[in-house]
């Protein structure tokens, strides 16, 4: 007898849990909210009438902060924005940047998630399909203040349409220490063609015998230790005025242009580390700038000349910027012609996927967090340059160094934007390269290499 | 639900608590059910309840979170899905399976890595974990603190801040693990040609690895030509793609604990009386230890074999922290996993990684199920 | 000389043991070391073993971090709520595989030893797919609901062997008493098997509270964030500076009760696996 009941008693609890499991999705709202002040409504998605929005939430996903952001989004702009759309409640997700690409497949695999994500510059190709097309919200015609942003929306941009807005623009210079230039020999300042930057490499990198490392390197580019890096190669490509795809939209690695760049990364690795055979340790790892002087031992880092973002190089109270020069990098006017100085720019940004119910909602509080005033205030917690040109004054202006920065950056850059299946292209380049430093490939085998497989990737 | 996540996942955890004992209930009613009809009898209808009834939960679980995403991810291996392209799912047929198979370079390369690492780095893990034992097997005194820092690399795990720990020491010129090679080849010289003739010997061999790979050995060749190191070399670890292997396996080795300590239960379940017997008859320990204990360990040998080949091919967190952000050097150590999830996750073709992952189960699967066929010929169960 | 033979093994033996000790514990020690250093003296290019000025502001500032505190509750909190659940649920099963005989037992025990061979990465976008229709991302649950179910082949298969062991009699008696499956498993066999399940649970937890990739993916907001998914956020490519000192005060805090834990359960992890014996 006690048995059946059991028995019934489970029947009835599993059928129970079976509806309670078709009901919840439906029901209740996701996941518990993430700040203290939101207060989650318990709605359906919205409809696209978010003007009258009836208790939505507009999801935020960040990964480009500073508490200090966080604190003003939470304090200016949140309550700003809740104030102009009553009964809309906006929700800001802090994440963090490791292991985002499996974060980002898991929104777009369900086809569900945060309505405004931020995105790396090289990713808009990557998601460009899942995007939401907002020119009608932020396009010429629709918000006039979008004329004041700088070059870095194209890397909001897929396919000619706006997907987003760029938060800031953080461009790879040479930052160069000119007393460990002169200490070394080396009187003429940052080198402007490929053979200074060869004579420079061999004057100036200090290998220890003792320990057969080096104790000093001429360049350290992007990627400290191996010298091969793609966005490295990508840079030198750049000066050159090479161009990443022909006319016809098929790869350009074998042009002279692209020749050229590869042996010019050969050639700088040898004129620091030597031959290959050689097997020359590398500076100890990273940790700190390696342009900067160490206060607790008062020596250099190891560092000549750094090419990389501004977050590479010392914090700008640091003393020694007494010695720093900030250049683009020049490219090789003696032998290409078309040669242009080049500073390549990081361009994160917010964009609304396709899956989103919120776009225009998405879109009014984009223009809040970007006006001209947000801009500036979000890039000074963080310490880059606005995306915005009008937003580039107060610390921006107060500051020598980012001055220069936002200077060259409005010159010279050139976005990261536009390269077609960037995660493959990526990891084809830096297999090519690697084995272009070790010697195991020639440059024309490096590049026949890459041209093939990336030609593939494209399903050309 | 509650707002509350913590609240939210006491409520769901006690719901889950229900839903098995249902589950329980349901699945051995109907088992025995089934018995009944086949003429058991009644002492047999309740074992078979009771049987189903306990393995319920792990029946229902591998139901639920193991054959249905199998199961699409079967599915998914047929076609050419991705992530995020707008595009819809077709049907390809066996297209994945044909190009990594027999066109994929990269899943090739995978796989002579992952095989280095089971061929030269299982032995070692196998070799050391045993040498551990032996030595702690000689009931010394402050036994318990040695085993313990002996089985706190598996502790510790492959987590973050360790790995991190790792890159420093392996830093080629002021890391710690050179430092003290300098160190002790200086003080000795003629440690300092052993250590320099074991170099060349790796970077041959690894040289060898990376013309599998490839198809070329120009890199072989590189190296054989360059001749005996020079006196100041050192292992260059994690920065050149020849090291990078190693670098691995030293990892490896070091988290070999968990082995050891199978080893150390063997090693105690040897009867003292057969070595007693041996030292009487006078044999020396290098032969008690071959004859009599080697045999006896064949067991565990073959555990640690099993489960430590398992986990070589499936090996993913010590390649991902170490190596993540050096890109040029990855494709000299990238395992099957790591490749698996490059492609899944990096380069977001689901339907490419979902068929890598079945051919790797397939693989796993072939060399457990021969490493069981062949234990008959070397392992002894009883020898007495 | 022959005299001397034992003391000169000793000293070989306890050289070798404490050098291995030695490059075993070695980052251990490098963490340790570095949690009292000043941010300077970590980046200095040399090797720094000991801190010049060993100084505790990494560890004073980290009881003030809010994050770092509320994370290690939730570390906690999981693990806990998962290692309950986990360790009974097993214990069910192994009795399943190790004290009756009931039809499919062969065939069931195999598949589950073959679970082991899946790699974990194969199955992560279908069960993220299965999670998200429950909603359930953003939430405590895909970390604990699963363990309920007795995850883990290999704990099955350890606390199974160990199982075995216990003599088939005093089940039959129990029988002839006229107790039933459940009172058998829970007040006979369970006290029975205190040290493997000990040792079971020790293992759950290390790997419960080391787990990484899983929290990483399905907790995505940072106040529900276990210990080692903050202890990695700390690590920012932004930054010009590692807080190196920050970081590694996290992660002795983080290793610290696993290595407590650890030193009381060594001995029935040793115990354990001695009894359950690998033959067969």
């Amino acid at each position: 007898m006690q048995k059946k009941l059991f028995a019934l008693l489970s029947l009835l609890v599993l059928a129970s849990l079976v509806l309670a499991a078709c009901g919840t999705p439906a029901a209740t709202e996701a996941p518990a909210a993430a700040t203290e002040e939101a207060a989650a409504t318990e709605a359906p998605a919205a409809t696209e009438a978010a003007a009258s929005g009836e208790g939505t939430t507009l999801k935020i996903y960040l990964l480009d902060y500073t508490p200090d952001t966080i604190a003003w989004l939470k304090e200016e702009i949140n309550p700003a924005f809740e104030a102009a759309h009553p009964g809309v409640t906006v929700e800001i997700t802090e994440g963090s940047w490791s292991g985002w690409d499996t974060t980002f497949s898991g929104f777009f695999a369900a086809g569900e998630g945060p309505d405004i994500i931020n995105l790396g510059s090289e990713m808009n190709t990557l998601y460009g399909e899942n995007l939401a097309d907002m020119e009608a919200y932020l396009g010429e015609g629709a918000w006039d203040e979008i004329s004041n942003f700088g070059p870095a929306l194209e890397n909001a941009k897929y396919e000619g349409a706006l997907r987003g807005l760029p938060i800031f623009t953080a461009p790879r210079y040479v930052f160069c220490r000119t007393d460990l230039m002169e200490a070394a020999g080396w009187t003429t300042g940052t080198p402007q063609n490929f053979a200074d930057w060869k004579e420079f490499a061999s004057t100036a990198s200090v290998i220890d015998p003792a320990t057969n490392s080096l104790t000093q390197q001429a360049l350290v580019p992007v990627d400290a230790g191996s010298m091969a890096d793609w966005q490295w190669w990508l840079l030198v490509f750049y000066s050159l005025g090479g161009e990443l795809y022909k006319a016809d939209g098929t790869p350009n690695f074998d042009s002279p242009e692209a020749l050229a760049a590869t042996q010019f990364l050969l050639d700088m690795r040898q004129a620091t580390y030597g031959e290959a055979v050689n097997a020359v340790g590398a500076l100890p790892a990273g940790q700190g700038s390696v342009i900067d002087v160490d206060d607790a031992t008062g020596k250099d880092n190891g560092a000549v000349c750094l090419a990389h973002s501004g977050w590479a190089a010392p914090a700008f109270d640091r003393p020694t910027w007494e010695n720093i020069s900030i250049e683009p990098f020049y490219g090789d006017p003696e032998n290409f012609p078309n040669s242009k100085p080049v500073v390549l720019a990081f361009n994160d940004w917010l964009a609304v996927p396709e899956y989103s119910p919120n776009k225009e909602l998405a879109a009014e509080w984009l223009k809040l967090a970007f006006s001209k005033e947000g801009n500036n205030k979000w890039n000074e917690t963080m310490g880059l340059i606005p995306a915005r040109n009008d937003s580039q004054y107060g610390y921006v202006t107060e500051s020598a160094q980012l001055q220069r920065e936002a200077e060259l950056a409005s010159q010279y850059g050139v976005g990261f934007a536009g390269i077609k299946e960037a995660a493959k292209l990526s990891t084809i380049m830096q297999d090519a390269l690697g084995k272009l430093i070790t010697e195991e490939l020639t440059v024309e085998e490096v590049n026949a290499k890459i041209q093939e497989e990336y030609t593939a990737a494209l399903g050309q | 639900m509650p707002e509350n996540p913590y609240l939210n996942v006491l409520l769901m955890a006690a719901l889950t608590v229900l839903f098995i004992i249902a589950c329980s209930f349901g699945l051995g009613h109907l088992a025995k059910s089934i018995a009944k009809l086949r003429g058991a009898s009644p002492k047999k209808q309740e074992s078979t309840f009771a049987g189903y009834f306990f393995a319920a939960p792990w029946i229902v679980g591998f139901l639920i979170f193991v054959i249905v995403p199998l199961g699409f991810s079967l599915y998914w291996s047929f076609t050419d899905y991705r992530i995020a392209s707008g595009e819809p799912t077709t049907w390809i047929g066996v297209e994945n399976y044909n190009t990594i198979l027999f066109e994929d370079e990269g899943f090739r390369a995978s796989i002579v890595n992952t095989l280095y690492l089971t061929v030269i780095g299982l032995p070692l893990q196998i070799g050391v974990a045993l040498f551990l034992a032996v030595l702690l097997n000689q009931k010394l005194r402050g036994e318990r603190i040695f085993r313990m820092a002996f089985y706190l690399p598996v502790i510790l795990g492959f987590n973050t801040a360790v790995l991190l720990c790792w890159r420093l020491m392996l830093n080629t010129g002021t890391g710690i693990i050179n430092q003290i090679i300098r160190g002790v080849t200086t003080a000795i010289p003629p440690l300092g040609y052993v250590s320099r003739g074991l170099i060349y010997i790796e970077e041959v061999s690894a040289a060898f690895f990376l013309g599998l790979n490839t198809g070329k050995y120009n890199l072989m060749m590189k190296v054989i030509e360059a001749g005996f190191p020079a006196d100041n070399r050192v292992p260059l670890w994690v920065q050149s793609p020849l090291w990078t292997k190693m670098s691995v396996v030293l990892l490896m080795v070091w988290g070999c604990g968990a082995m050891m300590l199978i080893f150390l239960a063997g090693l105690n379940n040897i009867p003292k009386e057969l070595h007693e017997a041996a030292q009487v008859d006078g044999a020396s320990p290098w032969q008690r230890f071959w004859k009599i204990s080697f045999p006896l360990l064949t067991p565990y040998i073959f555990y640690n074999l099993v489960v430590g080949m398992i986990s070589a091919l499936q090996i993913f967190e010590p390649i991902f922290v170490l190596y993540r952000d050096n890109q040029p050097v990855v494709s000299s150590t990238i395992s099957m996993v790591y490749y698996l999830w490059q492609k899944s996750f990096s380069h977001f073709e689901i339907g490419y990684g979902s068929a890598i992952s079945w051919v790797i189960l397939v693989i796993i699967m072939i060399v457990t199920v021969i490493q069981f066929r062949l234990q008959d010929r070397w392992v002894t169960y009883d020898i007495y | 000389m022959k005299k001397y033979f034992p003391i000169i093994k000793s000293i070989v033996l306890y050289t070798l043991l404490t050098g291995a000790t030695v490059l075993m514990s070695f980052p251990l020690f490098w963490m340790i070391s570095s949690s009292f250093k000043t941010v300077e003296e970590t980046n200095s290019p040399g090797v720094v073993w000991i801190p010049r000025e060993p100084t505790v502001e990494a560890y004073t500032a980290i009881f003030q971090n809010q994050d770092f505190l509320r994370s290690y509750f939730n570390s906690v909190f999981y693990v806990t709520l998962a290692l309950v659940g986990t360790l009974l649920s097993i214990a069910a099963v192994a009795y399943a595989f190790s004290r009756v005989d009931w039809p499919g037992r062969n065939v069931v025990f195999f598949l589950m030893l073959s679970t082991m061979m899946i790699p974990p990465q194969a199955l992560i976008v279908p069960q993220y797919v299965f999670f998200n229709k429950l909603d359930w991302i953003g939430t405590f649950n895909p970390l604990i609901i699963p363990g309920y179910f007795a995850g883990g082949a290999a704990m099955i298969f350890l606390l199974r062997q160990s199982m075995s062991q216990i003599p088939k009699e005093l089940d039959e008696s129990a029988f002839v008493d006229g107790a039933n499956h459940i009172q058998i498993w829970w007040e006979i066999i369970l006290p029975l098997v205190k040290a493997p399940m000990a040792t079971v649970a020790t293992f759950l937890f290390v790997g419960l509270w080391n787990s990484l990739l899983t929290p990483l993916m399905y907790l995505q907001t940072i106040d529900l964030y276990t210990l080692p998914v903050y202890v990695s956020t700390l690590y920012n490519i932004n930054q010009t500076v590692q807080p190196w000192p920050t970081i590694m005060t996290a992660a002795v805090l983080t290793t610290a009760p696993l290595i407590v834990v650890f030193f009381f359960a060594q001995r029935f992890i040793l115990e354990s696996v001695v009894v359950s014996g690998l033959k067969g």
